[in-house]
């Protein structure tokens, strides 16, 4: 079966060979690189052969060559390593899910007018594009909640032995790493075991697929913005590389810590855009139009002390996201919904900017007054209620 | 409404047209701009009796007491009353200070409820003691909304509070709930303020600088005017509609209170009254009414004389008769429009960082920027008690940032 699948592929791919022209398999110079375009690549496409041949490789290359938005760095990692293309694509897809939580409730709600373009390719759309190239806080965010989704991702398809090049841990010792608060007690001996998640590895992925271009590019241009990307991709991955926990299990007589085998785990990916959110709020420091190789904040009498890993940098301040933009990708809060007698942001005062909210009856049935009846049922009456829905103005 | 000031801003320059322009091109247009130039004098007529339906604000600074044995000239030297509220004036002295009280209320509320928006609610020119003519706060604006109900409400509230304290020979507290008495547990016998007179004075004085308008449209009522008979009228409606809607929002805040005095305090005894609460309270219910204001239009049945107020847009909750409503969509208060005569200055108060805040200067200066000035002030500071009896202190500099728009 598979290999009918593989013989059409192959069939549709010389077709398509044939109808483009050489000189235009480079990707397209109008479109700009932007990988989190990624999160539309499906998995299967990139799935290992049964028998893995050489012919292969040029197959792989040629799936790769059609991600518009990757740059060459990372069209080579994908034609060196296509099956981690789908891992990076799912931790797109995650970084983005979290993102639009996290901020589900503030002017800028991770979402922007994407522009989308044809290509030979077919659609390309450029997934919060401008706010990703604009170098103001909101993309300080973006860098690092994408570098952390890429190392927890990547880590995690090391884990569960989907990736070849990689897989668990085999010297756990050499991660920074907290061990959990019970054990802490006891500093009593203990054998690494298990499967420890390998996030050196996947550090090691993040920075290469990110990091590198940058660093070319900042080399040729001295533009600012990438060495904020880069310091901000470092940010992402400071935020699990620093919360690695130690878990243990005892397997003495009758479960006593007479033998203990411990491994190490990353948290959770809503933690760990939990803390970076924080990191948004509390600790996004300014930093100067112009470097020479390193960054510098832009308060004077701070010049001295360098950016730290739990900070976010940035740029340019950010626009109010208050009106609609279309030029600069800004959707505007009209027809957003606000939550009335709140004090927070995403009261409608705050959320409206001041231009007044309407309000809208909805029915919403809720299942109520539930029953147990024995045995084995439970049920329940259908409730109607009017509740009040205020969208912006 | 802005087609109305148009027009009639439009009456000099169609004058001009017709004096300089008598030449023999523009003879078949020439009734046109006769037509156009009768109509506009009469909006012009009714846009300034409109303008005057706040003008009575400017009472909270009028500075005398008023004398209550001469009630004629006491009236006449106050500014910005209308016909009716002059006669209102000489028939109810008496009430007039809590009138004036209530006025000032009304001003220092909006302006405490604004002073971090971008139009901070100027509404009284500090150099004449005049309402300001701010066109935009006639157009039934959401602002305008605001300032009808506020000062309505504060009038109802200053007239109660002044009843209660028995400033007033003519109302005292209201008894009509001590009916209650022995169904309940409590006893209503406390001094319950008086709502109803309060509100019944706001209605005949507030409600007063309304009429004009019809007065004025019923002398030259013409066919051809029906438009803006009705846009006339529908503006009326709405003001008188959010002067209502002020009062309701004071109503609604009555509260109970109570004290027992059973044995060693229980609550056996209970004498309860209803009173209203600080005047803040009410400032803020009503600043959360024009949050939620909603947009309206004015339509006239066949056959029935009295228009009615409709949502314009059907598909959001019908307002209530304590919700503030509004016809035209406020400016954006960025740009000084020498059309309209604004009054509104920019100052943010937050530093930059705070992004999410009302007065946050990105939002307050329309996107245009802003420059920091630092100013140094003098404090004193590490004061110290000296026997005796002297405190000495030192004075230290403070640096204070201030944020302005560009």
């Amino acid at each position: 079966m598979n290999f009918l699948i593989f013989q059409i592929f192959l069939f549709v791919l010389l077709v398509y060979a044939q109808h483009t022209p050489l000189s235009g398999t480079q990707s397209s110079p109008q479109v700009p690189y932007n990988w989190l375009t990624l999160a539309f690549v499906g998995s299967n496409d990139y799935l290992p052969r049964p028998h893995y041949q050489s012919s292969d490789r040029d197959h792989f290359k040629e799936l790769c060559r059609r991600l518009d938005g990757l740059n060459p760095n990372q069209q080579a990692m994908c034609a060196e390593n296509p099956f981690s293309i789908p891992f990076v694509a799912r931790g797109v897809r995650e970084a983005i899910r979290e993102c639009e939580n996290k901020f589900k409730f503030e002017r800028w709600n991770c979402s922007s007018r994407d522009e989308v373009t044809e290509t030979r390719h077919g659609k390309f759309q450029d997934i919060l594009g401008k706010t990703l190239r604009s170098a103001n806080k909101e993309a300080a965010f973006l860098s690092a909640i994408m570098a952390a989704s890429i190392v927890h991702s990547i880590t995690k398809g090391c884990n569960t032995g989907n990736l070849t090049e990689c897989g668990c841990d085999s010297k756990p010792g050499m991660q920074r790493y907290q061990a959990d608060s019970d054990s802490a007690m006891s500093r009593d001996q203990f054998s690494w075991g298990g499967c420890s998640d390998n996030v050196p590895y996947g550090i090691r992925y993040a920075r290469r697929f990110l990091d590198e271009w940058e660093s070319q590019q900042f080399d040729e241009t001295k533009n600012v913005a990438h060495l904020v990307r880069r310091h901000n991709n470092f940010v992402g991955r400071e935020a699990i590389a620093q919360n690695i926990r130690r878990q243990c299990r005892c397997h003495g007589v009758s479960g006593s810590c007479e033998f203990k085998t411990c491994w190490l785990q990353m948290q959770k990916f809503s933690q760990v855009s939990d803390l970076l959110k924080k990191r948004y709020d509390h600790f996004a420091v300014q930093v100067t139009r112009k470097a020479n190789k390193r960054l510098r904040r832009k308060e004077r009498t701070e010049r001295k002390i360098p950016l730290r890993g739990n900070e976010m940098a940035y740029v340019h301040r950010s626009p109010s996201y208050c009106e609609k933009n279309l030029t600069a990708g800004i959707l505007g809060t009209a027809g957003r919904e606000c939550i009335h007698n709140s004090y927070s942001s995403e009261s409608c005062d705050l959320l409206c900017c001041g231009r007044g909210y309407n309000t809208r009856l909805e029915i919403r049935q809720t299942q109520c007054e539930c029953k147990f009846v024995w045995c084995c049922e439970v049920k329940c009456k259908t409730c109607t209620e009017e509740v009040a829905v205020h969208t912006c103005k | 409404m802005t087609t109305l000031i148009f027009v009639s801003y439009n009456i000099l320059s169609s004058l001009f047209l017709l004096v300089s322009h008598k030449i023999f091109e523009k003879i078949q247009k020439k009734p046109y701009y006769a037509e156009m130039l009768k109509s506009s004098l009469l909006l012009l007529l009714i846009v300034i009796s409109i303008v005057e339906s706040l003008s009575w604000l400017a009472l909270g600074l009028a500075g005398s007491r008023f004398d209550r044995d001469k009630p004629g000239t006491s009236c006449k030297s106050l500014k910005g009353l209308t016909r009716r509220q002059m006669r209102f004036c000489k028939k109810n002295i008496d009430l007039m200070d809590s009138v004036r009280t209530g006025a000032l209320a009304a001003h220092a509320e909006c302006q405490f409820q604004f002073h971090k928006r971008r139009w901070n609610c100027t509404l009284i020119d500090p150099m004449t003691h005049e309402v300001i003519p701010d066109v935009f706060l006639h157009e039934n604006t959401r602002e305008s909304a605001f300032v009808h109900a506020i000062s309505s409400a504060a009038v109802a509230y200053k007239v109660t509070r002044d009843c209660a304290r028995g400033i007033s020979e003519r109302c005292g507290c209201d008894y009509s709930k001590n009916d209650n008495a022995g169904k309940g547990q409590f006893m209503y016998q406390g001094c319950s303020d008086n709502v109803k007179f309060g509100i019944g004075v706001s209605k005949e004085f507030v409600d007063s600088a309304q009429r004009r308008v019809i007065t004025t449209r019923d002398d030259n009522g013409t066919s051809s005017l029906a438009p803006s008979q009705l846009s006339a009228d529908g503006m009326h409606m709405i003001n008188l509609h959010n002067n209502q809607a002020g009062r309701q929002v004071l109503e609604k805040s009555l509260r109970r209170e109570c004290k027992c005095h059973g044995m060693s305090g229980s609550c056996e005894m209970k004498t309860c009254w209803d009173s209203l609460p600080n005047f803040r309270h009410i400032g803020m219910a009503i600043k959360d009414k024009f949050d939620g204001a909603a947009e309206v239009k004015v339509v006239k049945d066949e056959g029935i004389e009295k228009p009615r107020i409709v949502m314009k847009n059907s598909q959001f909750k019908r307002h209530t008769n304590a919700d503030l409503v509004y016809m035209t969509p406020s400016p954006d208060f960025c740009e000084a429009d020498p059309q309209r005569r604004n009054s509104w200055n920019q100052r943010a108060t937050v530093p930059p960082s705070h992004r999410m805040h009302i007065d946050d200067c990105s939002l307050l200066c329309c996107g245009r920027g802003y420059e920091k000035k630092v100013q140094i002030v003098e404090e004193k500071c590490n004061c110290k008690f000296f026997y005796c009896c002297e405190v000495r202190c030192e004075s230290c500099q403070k640096r204070i940032e201030k944020y302005f728009c560009l």
